[in-house]
């Protein structure tokens, strides 16, 4: 754990001391800075996939505790689950940038890396204080790459991520300083043992659904993710959409399900309506969108919507569905972004919908990608989301049958607006606004085909990794320590 | 240690000569003088020494922790400020001309670092209404030190104005106190506390509230920070606030000796005045283009959290005050140093007299030729080191961990939520939110347009590096031999400019401290907790 | 009976005063500083206070000479400087060697603050006079 962080530390630094040196003529190695990064992310991806080997996996509890600077580090099997998903995310990330961004592009690099950094390390976080600091630390370099390198309407994106989620975490440190005052201590194995009574959990479960629910989109407090997510370079929008939000779940679990469980447990009825109107109401509203990358941003606000449901369920079916979905989605929602805002954005350098019509003639390779990924979106058995929402549902319906049964809308309504635009997209003529341009360079196949091998293996046999966050959500939830 | 930089004072005094090359050498003087006195200080006085504190002069000063540790604050920044004046900032004379003002502006900071000093020790009502007049007519001199600049005057006489009503207002407050009991010393006013009318503490309060610019008296402060020069906005737009709000913070632990509903009755009022600074702050800065008054506005925000963690009754407040003060000071210093560099690498407006195309006579304002917003377009292009420094410290001002800011948030949050005092909390944290816009705007207009190639400008605009303009700004000194640039420039941007290393080491160290403060966070917050176990709260 | 109610007089005047203000602060655009548009000439009779009369059309013709103003004002510490200096005089054998001292550090800073002021020249009223009238040059070294 400790070769992992000093790796890339030191690796960043002398990337940053590598882009000012000027003994090293810029135009012998053009892409210097960003060769430098991919090594240190493949490096860090190896070294990670190695503690796999190194670890007992039945093991419960935390493992491989730490002390880094006089805080403790550490992680279970949910955090390196997600840890492995980060990096294998940045490596895909750093792929899909390498020849898009043209100008300034080893501050680009430098600060993707330092994201790619950040957010792996908020997995390992054993207490609230450092936790929300990595939490908040990763808008730095959010702010800058949307608002140098992004879209057209650039601007107005960077101040929402900027704003929204600052003021919405604010609220989650208030809740954090009562626990302090309570305790004068923030571990998280320390606070999970102690129990608080009910009018003060509320009081904290306000604070901490505020700052955890802009992250994760939930309705009406959502509206920041299509203009981000949209206006956002590519690199940029696959690691928001894969990693940002599925750490507001990974602090619901963490958080909310460990401290202030009794709460969570009476209030689950609000939560679910406000889950149900998320799927329904976004579902609804993709239907009439015009962007590409909008309608890709709105379908991960439903689906993490299911993930809610499923958190909030009681049981370990729909945690361990919520965790399969999350991961399941953090494949499929970076490759549609590829699909939408690389390979088309690169060539025709618009988004939207009505320009497009056909491209299954001269990209035939686009289109196969194109429809499979859109039939995992849905929830297509025999991939990885599929899995995930049938256990979310099923632990739905076992907590409360009747608004459970409204989850399995979510697959209906993703349907709905998935395959408009995949018809849209594939099927007939070919679209008398566009000219024909290559198919799919060999670096866009390489990140779609390692983002839909995953998919496909784990839709087959789930047990590989299901396992894992089996074993390790019964530990936390039943608060079984090392 | 007062006495000998009284003494070292009154020799500096007799130096000041009517020599114009050795102007520089006065300020270094005077910066010798100031590390001698922080010396002095730092071996003189022992935390377990000061835990009770001793009483000079008759019982008139008192020290204790928390003054001593608010004097060497004082005195590490008023180091800070006499480096920057100390040495050339660059190589070309005409930004140079920013920091050889006056001559005699050394000596006018130390006699105010003096009356700093002393305020802060202060122990009976008569010598505060004295100390406070040395320290403000200091003030007043140094904020109209420069007698060719019509803004400069006009802001030094309004300053003059509004604080001596402020200072009538505390002599008004002392003579409330001295018709109930015939004493004015501090101690003796917490003995017979119960005889008294509270009410005149809170004219006090009032009084030098007003000198601070806190609301609803803020207007003449906004005005004067934007309309000095860039140099001394630097001084007085901070060490001010240091030593009254630790004034402010005696005053206030008197009021809180008492148990009864007058208590309350100041309290909420105060934290009415809180509650108003703080939204103030926030959306007057919205819609402001030029940078010195944003800078202005953020510093009335700032000023309320402090005042936020000095109402707190608790165990906290002093460790918040403390360290969101050092914190702050350290990136108030940080940003107008950038501030100071920024000229080099920007387009100064020049105007243009009898519509002659070909000539351009002056900048925009020769004490401070970055007055807009929009003059720091695009320094992550030219200078990408310096953009770099500038955004941290801006960030650190939103309150983004793992930033000095954050962490200062962080203790004011604890310290008034472990009180009560949630409404202010809540508060605090959707002022934060609104004010990231304001801070959001200055980080946008340095680096988000760079990818873009349009131009914007009305204004003919040149930048300095452009040997042609300097010589039609300064025909007779320009020394070709002074400055170093590249002839082959094929757009103006791509000639080097050598900045002195002085002005860089202190930027560099005041990020570098900005960035890694996390790590010394334990340290910093014992040596606070030691500061407070003498405090009578 | 007035008295009784003379209060309230007195808040109601001070309230009068406060809702005219108000009023014109919400009705009256003027010209912030910090704005790029308006002329601050335009509001300039509206915000002064009210005088009968007219502006005057060029200042008068024989102003103070500037060495009157500065006698006038610098009287002020060397007077102040004089009569702290008379309480040592009366009782400069009972207070002895210690209190002499104590008299000579209080001198020598007030001797300081005259070298101060004697290098800057800020005493001279020859400088005020106009270039080209002839003195005694030995004396214009001190002067």
């Amino acid at each position: 754990m400790r070769e992992l962080i000093i790796l890339n530390f030191y690796g960043i630094i002398g990337l940053i001391g590598l882009a000012k040196n000027k003994l090293i003529s810029i135009k012998q190695n053009k892409n210097l800075i960003g060769k430098g990064v991919l090594i240190i992310c493949i490096l860090s991806l190896y070294l990670i996939i190695n503690e796999l080997k190194e670890i007992n996996l039945t093991d419960l509890g935390y493992l491989r505790v730490t002390r880094l600077l006089n805080i403790n580090i550490g992680y279970d099997g949910i955090s390196l689950i997600f840890i492995i998903l980060t990096l294998y995310l940045g490596v895909i990330s750093i792929i899909s940038n390498y020849k898009n961004i043209v100008a300034r592009k080893e501050l680009y690099m430098l600060l993707l890396m330092s994201l790619i950094i950040l957010m792996g390390l908020n997995f390992v976080c054993l207490d609230l204080i450092s936790f929300y600091i990595l939490f908040e630390i990763t808008l730095i370099p959010l702010f800058l790459i949307i608002g140098i390198y992004g879209g057209s309407n650039k601007n107005k994106a960077a101040y929402y991520i900027l704003i929204y989620t600052l003021c919405s975490s604010l609220f989650m440190l208030l809740s954090i300083i009562m626990i302090y005052i309570l305790y004068n201590n923030v571990d998280f194995i320390t606070i999970n043992s102690k129990i608080i009574s009910m009018e003060l959990q509320s009081l904290l479960l306000i604070g901490l659904m505020l700052g955890l629910g802009v992250k994760t989109p939930l309705v009406p407090i959502h509206t920041w993710l299509p203009t981000v997510h949209s206006e956002s370079p590519l690199g940029g929008s696959i690691l928001l959409a894969g990693i940002v939000l599925k750490l507001a779940i990974y602090g619901i679990i963490r958080i909310l399900l460990s401290n202030i469980s009794e709460i969570s447990l009476l209030y689950a009825p609000i939560l679910y309506v406000i889950g149900i109107i998320t799927i329904i109401y976004s579902s609804l509203v993709t239907l009439s969108q015009t962007d590409l990358k909008v309608i890709i941003a709105y379908s991960s606000i439903s689906h993490l919507g299911v993930c809610i449901l499923g958190i909030f369920a009681n049981n370990l079916l729909g945690i361990v569905g919520s965790l399969v979905l999350c991961l399941a989605h953090g494949f499929v929602s970076p490759a549609l972004f590829i699909l939408m805002g690389g390979i088309l954005y690169d060539r025709y350098h618009n988004r939207i919908l009505f320009y497009y019509q056909g491209l299954t003639q001269f990209m035939p390779i686009f289109a196969i990608y194109l429809v499979f990924f859109s039939f995992c979106n849905t929830g297509t058995p025999l991939s990885y989301n599929f899995i995930g929402e049938f256990l979310c549902i099923s632990g739905a319906i076992i907590k409360h049958p009747f608004i459970g049964a409204f989850t399995a809308a979510s697959v209906i309504l993703s349907a709905c607006y998935q395959f408009k635009l995949t018809n849209k997209l594939t099927s007939g003529s070919f679209s008398k606004y566009l000219s024909i341009t290559y198919d799919l360079l060999y670096r866009e196949h390489f990140i779609l085909l390692f983002l839909a091998i995953p998919t496909l293996i784990l839709g087959i046999a789930p047990n590989i990794i299901s396992n894992l966050l089996f074993l390790s959500s019964n530990a936390l939830i039943y608060s079984i320590v090392i | 240690m007062l006495l000998s930089s009284i003494l070292i004072v009154t020799v500096l005094t007799s130096i000041m000569r009517d020599k114009n090359e050795y102007k520089k050498w006065v300020n270094r003087i005077s910066l010798i003088i100031l590390i001698y006195v922080l010396l002095i200080n730092v071996n003189i006085n022992n935390i377990s020494d000061l835990i009770l504190g001793y009483n000079i002069y008759n019982n008139m000063l008192i020290i204790n922790n928390l003054n001593n540790s608010m004097i060497n604050i004082i005195l590490i920044i008023g180091i800070i400020y006499m480096l920057l004046l100390s040495y050339n900032i660059s190589i070309i004379k005409e930004i140079d001309r920013l920091i050889i003002i006056r001559k005699w502006l050394s000596l006018l900071i130390i006699f105010n670092i003096l009356g700093l000093i002393l305020l802060m020790l202060v122990n009976d009502l008569i010598l505060l209404f004295v100390i406070i007049e040395l320290q403000s007519y200091s003030l007043y001199l140094i904020t109209a030190i420069n007698n060719e600049s019509n803004n400069s005057i006009k802001s030094g006489l309004y300053y003059f104005i509004v604080g001596s009503l402020g200072s009538f207002i505390i002599l008004d407050g002392t003579i409330g106190i001295y018709e109930d009991i015939g004493l004015t010393n501090l101690e003796y006013i917490i003995l017979y506390i119960d005889n008294i009318n509270i009410y005149n503490i809170l004219i006090i309060l009032f009084g030098l509230f007003i000198k601070i610019g806190l609301a609803p008296f803020y207007n003449y402060s906004i005005t004067i920070y934007t309309l000095s020069p860039t140099m001394i906005t630097n001084y007085i737009s901070l060490m001010p606030k240091l030593s009254i709000l630790t004034l402010i913070l005696n005053l206030i632990n008197i009021i809180n000796l008492i148990h009864n509903n007058i208590n309350l009755n100041i309290i909420n009022l105060i934290s009415l005045i809180i509650f108003i600074s703080m939204i103030i702050g926030s959306i007057g800065g919205m819609n402001v283009i030029r940078i010195k008054t944003l800078l202005a506005y953020s510093s009335l925000l700032n000023v309320s959290y402090m005042l936020l963690a000095i109402i707190s009754n608790n165990n906290y407040s002093i460790i918040a005050y403390l360290f969101y003060i050092l914190q702050y000071s350290i990136t108030h210093i940080n940003i107008f140093s950038i501030i100071l560099l920024i000229p080099l690498y920007s387009n100064l407006y020049l105007y243009n007299s009898n519509n002659n195309n070909n000539i351009y006579n002056v900048m925009i304002s020769k004490y401070s030729p970055i007055e807009y917003i929009s003059q720091l377009k695009l320094l992550l292009n030219k200078n990408i080191c310096l953009c770099i420094c500038f955004i941290i410290s801006i960030f650190s001002l939103i309150g983004i961990p793992p930033l000095s800011g954050f962490y200062g948030k962080l203790l004011v949050l604890i310290s008034s939520l472990n009180n009560g005092y949630i409404f202010l909390s809540i508060t605090l944290v959707i002022v934060s939110s609104i004010s990231a816009y304001y801070y959001g705007n200055i980080i946008k207009e340095l680096s988000f347009d760079i990818l873009n190639n349009y131009n914007i400008f009305n204004y003919k605009e040149y930048n300095i590096s452009n040997i042609k303009i300097l010589n039609k700004l300064n025909k007779n000194e320009l020394n070709k031999n002074n400055l170093l640039y590249n002839m082959n420039n094929k757009d103006g941007d791509n000639s080097i400019i050598y900045l002195n290393n002085n002005i860089t080491y202190i930027i560099s160290v005041l990020t570098l401290i900005i960035i890694l403060i996390s790590l010394e966070y334990d340290n910093i917050i014992g040596g606070t907790y030691l500061v407070l176990l003498g405090i009578n709260i | 009976m007035f008295q009784d109610i003379f209060n309230w007089f007195l808040i109601l005047v001070g309230l009068l005063g406060l809702i005219l203000l108000g009023l014109n602060y919400l009705i009256v655009e003027s010209p912030k500083m910090d704005e790029n548009v308006g002329n601050s000439l335009d509001y300039l009779e509206k915000s002064n206070p009210f005088e009968c009369g007219f502006d005057s059309f060029k200042q008068s013709n024989n102003p103070v000479p500037i060495p009157f103003i500065l006698i006038a004002l610098l009287f002020l510490p060397f007077d102040l400087e004089i009569s702290s200096m008379l309480p040592y005089i009366i009782s400069s054998y009972s207070i002895g060697l210690y209190g002499l001292i104590l008299f000579i550090i209080f001198l020598s800073i007030l001797v300081i603050g005259f070298t101060f002021e004697l290098n800057s020249k800020a005493i001279s009223l020859f400088k005020f006079l106009p270039k080209n009238i002839s003195f005694n040059k030995s004396i214009s070294l001190f002067l």
